[in-house]
């Protein structure tokens, strides 16, 4: 069985061989260029939205906090007294009883809400950018 | 001298140099020229749907990001261009029963077609090619004539390494019985003759 289809490989890559290449008209290489010189889009180099030493940046600081965090306790706060579920809770009295939000979900959500605000910013200029 | 890589003619272009595109048009034309045939089975419509591969190509250059090679990219492209023809003209193609062969089949084979002259071996390899679905012609294109690795062939047509592996072995198969089917009486022809 192997040696057959040893042997059928060999026959279709000298079949496939023979068979070889087509060749288009002789003008068309002068058709596409004509095509292509009237083209108005303009061909830029393709550019990352984050380049791979922003990439490096980012992981590098990751990995430096996360070593810091789970090496280290600062023995404080560095949001301090600011307790973003008791300012929720506050400024809307609410008529109905809301659990005890966790203060590191509260804070995460918060940052979340941060960074999804900057990036529909920085993600609409783009979108403009390249439609302009 | 240094001879000029896809990657240099690419920035010629992006910087400006519109001619340094004629460059990459004339290595490729060939391939791409062969391929879209071997899917709209017409000369007109191949030399259309490679036109139009190459300004496609043009247009999406900002695009191409460098990450896989520019003739992988530019085969993709006309294999979707060639597609989408076909689609359009709604043609139907047979698939062709599989028997089990024999390694005296082969060697049978290999000696009826060298009896066959060049130009008309070549015409009938096309020919058996022809019968075998689309997507088959351009794995063995692509696979024994580009010799493109599997990974970059499965990055072309859009099916999974392991499939493409199947679809090779299955397609092999399919056009040794098509040949054989056409070469046989040729053969027998051509003895008959002598």
């Amino acid at each position: 069985m192997e040696a057959e289809n040893k042997k059928l490989d060999q026959f279709t890559k000298e079949v496939m061989q023979d068979a070889g290449l087509q060749a288009p008209s002789t003008d068309f290489l002068a058709n596409v260029m004509a095509a292509v010189t009237h083209e108005k889009v303009p061909v830029k180099a393709y550019k990352p939205l984050i380049s791979k030493v922003g990439w490096l940046i980012i992981g590098a600081l990751f990995l430096i906090f996360a070593f810091v965090l789970t090496r280290f306790s600062l023995g404080f706060s560095i949001f301090g007294d600011w307790n973003l579920s008791s300012l929720v809770i506050e400024k809307y009295e609410p008529t109905f009883e809301i659990p005890e939000i966790p203060a590191t979900y509260a804070y995460c959500f918060f940052f979340l809400l941060v960074f999804v605000v900057i990036q529909v910013k920085i993600f609409s200029k783009q979108l403009d950018k390249n439609l302009n | 001298m240094t001879q000029n890589t896809d990657q240099d003619y690419i920035d010629q272009i992006r910087s400006g140099n519109v001619n340094a595109y004629s460059m990459l048009v004339a290595k490729y034309k060939n391939m791409v020229f062969t391929l879209a045939l071997r899917i709209v089975e017409n000369r007109e419509d191949a030399e259309e749907v490679s036109q139009d591969t190459f300004i496609k190509a043009y247009r999406k250059l900002d695009s191409f990001k460098g990450t896989s090679k520019f003739s992988t990219w530019l085969y993709r492209i006309v294999y979707n261009t060639s597609l989408d023809y076909v689609k359009k003209n709604k043609r139907v193609v047979l698939s062709e029963h599989i028997d089990e062969i024999n390694e005296s089949d082969i060697g049978s084979m290999q000696n009826a077609l060298t009896y066959i002259e060049d130009k008309e071996r070549k015409e009938t390899i096309e020919k058996a090619l022809l019968k075998l679905p689309e997507e088959e012609r351009i794995l063995l294109t692509l696979f024994y004539f580009e010799e493109l690795p599997l990974k970059e062939i499965s990055e072309i047509v859009k099916i999974s390494y392991d499939n493409v592996k199947i679809k090779l072995h299955r397609s092999r198969k399919k056009l040794f019985h098509i040949l054989k089917n056409v070469v046989e009486p040729i053969y027998l022809n051509h003895g008959s003759r002598k």
